[in-house]
């Protein structure tokens, strides 16, 4: 799963899920902190946030892969937990919060998760209503938490002998010199 | 008739404000500032910045007034404003540059009736005009 932005981040596949299922334009649909205000209007706003992650693997392995050299591949797996949070100043998020879920839960939604290799819960561990007042209106708003698990991989080339210097720890009974100490050198032609 | 101030009473002192716009013409100064409009791309907000040009006096904030702030915004680096009302209307998030500074508006404080309007802004460590 790419990491390095939302595109392909698994809380940004969610969003386009939700964005894409109830039929919500890109500007009702946002990522959490950022400098932006629920607009004064009716309809409903979505924003998505990160709670909190179990990782429950976390692993490096080199491999050989010839005349790419030595890779390092570190892969790991979470268990994340995101808030969903639906919200308008209409009564439209009351009558529509149950459509996040089924949302996450539709026939899209499981070509997503099969396309980028993630798992959305189809039960949210938590739904609660966390209406407000905000100035003169009062806020229809609802938290929906969701479980889903995620995972991250990551390669580079793994340095070896030829990229960094070293020693050579020694027996000095034999050399007289605890350590040799060696710079580094470019492969031998053919090796 | 001249109007002396013992015999209004407390509670009416802020209706008997006076219009200082006049009052305020010779320390203001020439500022560009940057409207900022929003627009939401992939999930995320952009920021378009339009320059405008106003004149404000700038103030900093008093100790007191510092005191006053929440205890993790003390440390932020505050200025005043002071805009007569005939310059553009600022938003909260505009951004305003102050002796090569960005600073952002956080706070209005529409004194229109008496002939000005007073901006809180915070330094704005993102970006450098």
């Amino acid at each position: 799963m790419k990491t390095d932005d939302i595109q392909g981040s698994a809380l940004g596949l969610v969003l386009n899920i939700i964005e894409r299922q109830m039929v919500l334009k890109p500007e009702q649909v946002l990522l959490y902190n950022q400098k932006w205000n629920l607009p004064p209007d009716a309809g409903i706003h979505i924003t998505g946030q990160f709670l909190g992650a179990n990782p429950i693997s976390n692993r490096s392995i080199v491999e050989d892969r010839g005349e790419e050299g030595f890779v390092e591949v570190q892969d790991s797996n979470f268990q994340e937990m995101y808030q969903i949070k639906i919200m308008s100043r209409d009564d439209s998020a009351l009558f529509n919060k149950h459509k996040v879920l089924m949302a996450l839960a539709s026939v899209y939604a499981q070509q997503i998760q099969e396309a980028n290799s993630f798992m959305i819960a189809p039960i949210s561990s938590n739904f609660v209503d966390v209406s407000e007042i905000e100035g003169t209106a009062i806020l229809f708003a609802y938290a929906i938490t969701i479980t889903v698990h995620a995972w991250y991989q990551i390669e580079r080339v793994v340095d070896y002998y030829n990229e960094f210097p070293g020693e050579l720890w020694v027996d000095p009974r034999n050399t007289g010199e605890n350590a040799i100490p060696f710079e580094p050198q470019a492969p031998l032609e053919g090796a | 008739m001249i109007k002396n101030g013992k015999n209004s009473s407390v509670s009416a002192s802020a209706a008997n404000m006076p219009d200082v716009r006049d009052a305020i013409l010779g320390w203001l100064r020439p500022l560009i500032a940057k409207r900022m409009q929003k627009e939401i791309l992939n999930h995320k907000v952009q920021e378009i910045a339009l320059t405008i040009n106003i004149r404000a006096c700038v103030q900093p904030l008093s100790p007191t007034q510092v005191l006053l702030k929440p205890e993790g915004q003390r440390t932020w680096v505050w200025k005043m404003l002071h805009v007569p009302n005939d310059n553009p209307l600022l938003q909260p998030d505009d951004r305003v540059i102050i002796d090569g500074v960005f600073f952002r508006v956080m706070g209005i404080y529409p004194y229109e009736s008496d002939g000005y309007r007073q901006y809180d802004c915070t330094q704005d460590y993102q970006g450098q005009p």
